[in-house]
């Protein structure tokens, strides 16, 4: 499978300003180097605790922000992404390469130069509520991504608007309401309709079922898969719901204080967990079952600041097996087996 | 097993502008002594006001119009606690009942300390304790001194008022005090006793450095440091019941095993019962003893924690097991929408939504059953009203 979206050593930090003259006194490093393969019409699973980076990397490679450093590649042909590889890996800075980000990474982007490149990715937010605009009309809101990008107008973008409505399983009734009439769930459907309206290949979903019901959560989930088959698209599913992951996801990646820390198939990560905070988390997970008795492995302390975030691995302080080296150096992510990697030294 | 707290149809509306809310229709559970029960449904099935009912709490414009809530006392008496005036009520909530909510963040006052908050629940409800305890330390520093001295006349003085505190709290002496603001300095001793206690208290629920954590704000603590606190509330008077209303939901899922675990070690240690209010059926598995299913402010089942997950009777709970997303398993979703209180459907309020609708579910409300022991149904399909 094609890879179509790739990000190389993503950053973002945000500066914390101080001080009479605003100076920049620190910062707050939200995502610390994230290097992530999503291949095309893949589910991704990102999973970790609030605070973590998880939705910051999901906004940055879509450049929603713009990141502090690192390449973020996006449906690159495969002969030139190759290339970039290759001029990568033999470390010089040579010219081709300048010139091939320059026209490729999505990190040196612009405004004018992105604007074609969004409606091939969106992303469908966390609370509804919160995300659609309580004075427009439901096809107001759902149009307006075809008005801004210039695709549709007048009776096409009607049609269009009416074609997706359906898809996500709303009718012509309800064209013409507010937000505020709808359930829960059922805005949540409007604002999946705002992301797919454009076509979109890739979309960011960022905790899409956290704010609903169980049932409705099942009924969002179909959803997402039906429309995923149907429409070809590739997600990366943002969210701290180890068992919707599990369900949903074809692989995922578990990411503690900026950086990933394990990454592989999903069967994998939750049934052989190598790093000791994927195990931790995976045993704080309540299954629905009374006759599962697990052993749970209790955290100690509480997940650092990303302001000065600890030396070494950043999940010595509260690991059970850290060593002295731990303390020290920061370990890299390593595939140990096919496909699953891991950052931690007790593997390497 | 004796019972410690026994709704006996309880019903409760709301009188809002578009119409009455049926919130509540007739619901009965009972909590035995030292268990955990679980109440489990998805948003506005009415947990948190079944929760909230047993402290005679629903908000307005909600009002309980039916229905009798027992409880009994520490001191074994069996009270009707929507029957009782608001002094004597004030006696039981905090005291023998209280209530863990969703939000630390925001049932915490932010412009108080920690400190402040938590001796708050000290100060009303465990007064004459402490009061013993500061006469007590007057005594001793007393002895020490000996007699004649200024400070043992002070000491002597302030001994005289803590025990008119005591024997009297109505009395004029004390009102004029209290108005007084170098006067009210004589409170410093009982509020320095409070403090001590609730460092005790602190340092029993695992707060590390507690003598730190006691003078901070809200805003400084991380959720899962706020929800201890709120639990230190709750837990200051050992209570009989506590009412967790989703302790656990705004919480990241290694904190929530962390204050899962201290939940029951504390009720294992103060042997109290908890009603464990959650939408999260991994969590109701972990924690109950036994659990209530709820759906549009109806019980639909009760029964005991594996018997509901191996052999569920009622259609949704059925439905909701299903509806999990559990690995291996494909989930299924339940056809239809919760329906609107106001006008809520006619006879078993699932029925629009249930798969082996008969007629007599259109008309009549089934009663909550017992089909197996300690197995509690409210479906037609088991009652023997089917055709």
């Amino acid at each position: 499978m094609r890879t179509l979206m790739k990000t190389v050593d993503l950053k973002k930090y945000y500066p914390i300003k101080g001080g009479v003259f605003q100076r920049t006194v620190g910062e707050i490093k939200a995502v610390d180097g994230v290097s992530l393969e999503i291949k095309e019409g893949e589910c991704f699973g990102l999973v970790g605790e609030s605070g973590c980076g998880k939705t910051t990397y999901g906004k940055t490679m879509i450049r929603l922000l713009k990141p502090t450093a690192g390449h973020i590649y996006f449906d690159v042909p495969e002969d030139i992404m190759e290339e970039i590889e290759k001029l990568e890996n033999s470390n010089q800075n040579s010219k081709d390469l300048e010139r091939l980000r320059n026209e490729y990474d999505l990190a040196k982007f612009g405004n004018r130069k992105l604007k074609p490149l969004r409606r091939k990715m969106q992303i469908v937010y966390q609370d509804p509520t919160a995300s659609l605009n309580p004075r427009m009309l439901v096809k107001d809101i759902v149009g307006e991504p075809l008005k801004v990008q210039g695709l549709a107008k007048g009776e096409e973008l009607k049609k269009r608007v009416m074609e997706i409505l359906e898809k996500v399983g709303l009718t012509d009734r309800h064209l013409y309401r507010y937000p505020h009439e709808f359930s829960g769930g059922q805005r949540q459907r409007i604002a999946i309709a705002r992301a797919l309206v454009t076509n979109p290949k890739f979309v960011v979903l960022d905790e899409p079922t956290s704010a609903v019901d169980v049932s409705v959560r099942a009924k969002l989930l179909k959803l997402l898969e039906s429309l995923q088959k149907e429409l070809g698209l590739t997600y990366i599913f943002i969210s701290h719901d180890l068992n919707t992951v599990e369900c949903i996801s074809h692989r995922v990646a578990v990411m503690y204080l900026g950086r990933i820390v394990e990454m592989g198939d999903t069967n994998e990560i939750f049934y052989n967990p190598l790093h000791p905070y994927t195990q931790a988390l995976m045993s704080a997970n309540p299954v629905p079952d009374p006759n599962v008795k697990m052993k749970r492995i209790i955290l100690k302390g509480e997940v650092p600041s990303p302001i000065n975030p600890p030396p070494g691995c950043r999940f010595n302080p509260r690991c059970e097996k850290a060593m002295d080296i731990c303390r020290k150096t920061s370990p890299e992510l390593v595939e140990v087996k096919k496909g699953h990697f891991v950052a931690c030294h007790l593997v390497q | 097993m004796s019972q410690i707290v026994r709704l006996q149809d309880v019903v409760v509306r709301f009188y809002t502008y578009e119409g009455v809310v049926k919130a509540l229709e007739k619901v009965n559970l009972f909590v035995k002594k030292g268990e955990t029960l679980g109440l489990v449904g998805e948003t506005g099935c009415g947990k948190t006001m079944t929760g909230l009912s047993i402290f005679n709490l629903i908000p307005p414009p909600g009002r309980i119009e039916g229905g009798r809530v027992l409880f009994k006392t520490k001191d074994g008496k069996v009270k009707d606690i929507l029957s009782l005036d608001e002094k004597e009520i004030q006696k039981i909530r905090g005291a023998e009942i209280s209530m863990i909510f969703q939000e630390p963040s925001a049932s915490l006052n932010p412009v108080y300390t920690i400190g402040e908050q938590v001796s708050e629940v000290f100060l009303i409800h465990r007064k004459d304790a402490l009061i013993k305890n500061v006469i007590e330390n007057i005594e001793k520093t007393l002895k020490e001194i000996g007699d004649g001295s200024l400070q043992g006349s002070i000491l002597r003085f302030e001994k005289g008022i803590y025990e008119k505190m005591m024997n009297d709290p109505d009395s004029f002496l004390l009102k004029v005090l209290n108005k007084i603001p170098i006067l009210r300095r004589y409170r410093r001793r009982l509020e320095a006793e409070a403090r001590k206690q609730v460092i005790n208290l602190l340092r029993d629920l695992g707060i590390p450095d507690p003598e730190r954590v006691i003078d901070m704000y809200p805003h400084q603590l991380s959720g899962g440091m706020q929800q201890r606190a709120v639990i230190a509330m709750a837990l200051a008077c050992n209570p009989v019941l506590l009412v967790a209303d989703e302790p656990t939901t705004s919480l990241d899922v290694t904190i929530q095993a962390v204050i899962l675990e201290l939940i029951k070690d504390l009720k294992r240690r103060f042997n109290a019962s908890v009603l464990f209010i959650t939408h999260d059926l991994g969590v109701i598995a972990e924690m109950c003893d036994r659990v209530a299913v709820m759906y549009a402010g109806n019980v639909v089942e009760i029964a005991d924690v594996k018997e509901i997950f191996k052999n569920p009777l009622h259609p949704y709970t059925k439905a909701l097991m299903e509806s999990i997303p559990r690995p291996g398993k494909d989930y299924k979703t339940i056809r239809g929408t919760v329906p609107n209180l106001i006008t809520p459907p006619p006879g078993c309020r699932f029925h629009p939504r249930c798969l082996h609708t008969m007629e007599v579910c259109t008309k009549t409300r089934p009663d909550l059953v017992e089909i197996e022991k300690d197995h509690f149904v409210a479906c037609h399909l088991y009652d023997g009203n089917a055709q």
